[in-house]
């Protein structure tokens, strides 16, 4: 008897254990199209909680999109590569900032759209993996439409994070880059990023208003 | 002995040619490391493997009449907001959503000879002969155009979508979309898509309405009945960008291109 619980011990030791070691093991494993699907998951569950799905649950929607984004995004990588070649040239300093500003216009224009989400059925295309980058592509079926989403991902400590969205061909980095350029062409970094506030606060001045 | 000399001098040649490529590509690197934030992408944006640097260089835009553009987008803006969207929605706020439909439907319909010759320009007869049944079921019992009985019905092989014009056949034949252009009141084009638009200025039906005041009012009227479901678009671009000009031009490049691709 006496050994038997002994047994029945180290069975349980051994499952809290695998139970404990499993998601970050697997967070590990995730492939490129896991990483995906368990964002889009996340995303829909937050958007199906009833209890932010109020008039004044707005913010708070918008509050979690936001802190579950750097487990799946990685804004210094997007920014980085919206600003491209200049980038080089920006003190840490000056990086920050602008990722931290680039990162609040993004917020306020795409986590809004999201908010519109209809549970459109998403159809995983294919995924592509090459060392350290990797691509996924979908389509997301509407009512009588199909739309083309593709992420680009790319591979931090073992974990895949997104660096782009392409909607329809559309590229979210290098649409900003093209904005980016004019602005970096006729000006300075210090005036993009004059630019980048400028917006955010007109949006979020926007935001009060409608509230 | 003589003949297997030429098959050995051929191989050589043969091998050599992809090491020597190689070794010009090897000159290039440090340059590459310098512009690896701009592309270091493996895939282009449809998923395509970017096989050498033109590849890259193919999304240049290409834009000499800037002024006169961002002139033209600045006035057409103005339009939009003070004109256009306020009209639309007056429009919308009177009409319910079905009737708007049904004027969609029938404007979508009649331009059935557009995406025909789109179709046949670049060889799709499978499409060219799916558009032309869905034009004569919804012309008919569809009561000209008013209802569209072909929506979101599967054909028993996968057909692509008839959605073709002329300027997207252009692209097919292997032709750049050139200069990027703005016109007035019209929006965004480029100077491939704007000599398409030409074309099927003859081919489109509500042009040959006579007089002419009434051929520009029922296309006026069919753009800002499209309008209504369309609102919001363009907003939550201007919304999100930091040079509105610059993100409309990049939009409409890469959606064209899109277009022409598939």
């Amino acid at each position: 008897m006496k050994k038997n619980s002994h047994a029945q011990c180290v069975v349980a030791a051994l499952v809290l254990s695998a139970v404990l070691l499993l998601p970050s093991l697997a967070a590990a494993d995730m492939t490129p199209t896991e990483t995906i699907k368990e964002a889009i998951g996340k995303i829909i569950s937050i958007l199906k909680d009833p209890s932010v799905n109020t008039e004044d649950g707005k913010d708070r929607i918008i509050h979690r999109l936001s802190d579950m984004a750097d487990d799946y995004f990685d804004f210094e990588q997007l920014t980085m590569r919206a600003v491209g070649r200049p980038w080089l040239k920006m003190s840490a300093e000056g990086q920050k900032q602008l990722v931290t500003s680039f990162r609040r216009l993004l917020e306020l224009t795409y986590l809004k759209q999201i908010r519109q989400y209809h549970d459109e059925k998403v159809v995983y295309k294919r995924e592509m993996v090459k060392g350290s980058k990797a691509m996924v592509l979908t389509d997301i079926m509407a009512k009588d439409k199909v739309f083309s989403v593709n992420y680009k991902l790319v591979k931090i400590d073992g974990r895949w994070y997104v660096y782009d969205i392409i909607g329809e061909g559309i590229s979210l980095v290098k649409n900003y880059r093209s904005q980016f350029n004019e602005i970096l062409h006729d000006s300075s970094v210090d005036e993009l990023l004059t630019r980048i506030k400028k917006r955010v606060a007109a949006l979020e001045a926007a935001e009060k208003k409608s509230q | 002995m003589r003949l297997n000399l030429g098959i050995i001098t051929l191989l050589m040649v043969l091998l050599a040619a992809p090491v020597a490529a190689m070794a010009q590509a090897g000159q290039t690197a440090p340059g590459m490391q310098l512009a690896q934030f701009e592309d270091d992408d493996i895939w282009d944006d449809s998923g395509k493997l970017i096989t050498d640097g033109l590849d890259r260089q193919a999304v240049e835009v290409s834009d000499p009449f800037e002024g006169w553009n961002r002139f033209w987008f600045e006035v057409n803006d103005a339009l939009y907001f003070g004109v256009f969207k306020p009209l639309a929605q007056g429009y919308e706020f009177i009409i319910p959503e079905r009737p708007r439909g049904w004027v969609r439907n029938f404007f979508d319909n009649l331009m059935y000879p557009v995406r025909l010759v789109g179709c046949l320009l670049q060889g799709k007869f499978e499409s060219a002969g799916m558009e032309t049944s869905k034009f004569l079921i919804n012309s008919t019992i569809g009561l000209a155009g008013f209802a569209d009985l072909t929506e979101g019905r599967k054909t028993v092989r996968p057909i692509p979508t008839g959605d073709e014009d002329i300027g997207q056949a252009f692209g097919a034949w292997g032709m750049g979309p050139g200069p990027y252009l703005v016109w007035p009141v019209l929006g965004p084009s480029s100077a491939r898509d704007t000599v398409g638009k030409v074309g099927e200025y003859f081919i489109t039906p509500t042009t040959y309405i006579h007089p002419w005041y009434w051929s520009v009012a029922t296309k006026s009227y069919a753009r800002i009945n499209a309008l209504t479901f369309e609102i919001g678009r363009y907003e939550s671009l201007m919304d999100s960008s930091v040079d509105p000009y610059a993100a409309v031009r990049d939009a409409y490049l890469k959606l064209r291109a899109k277009k022409v691709s598939e």
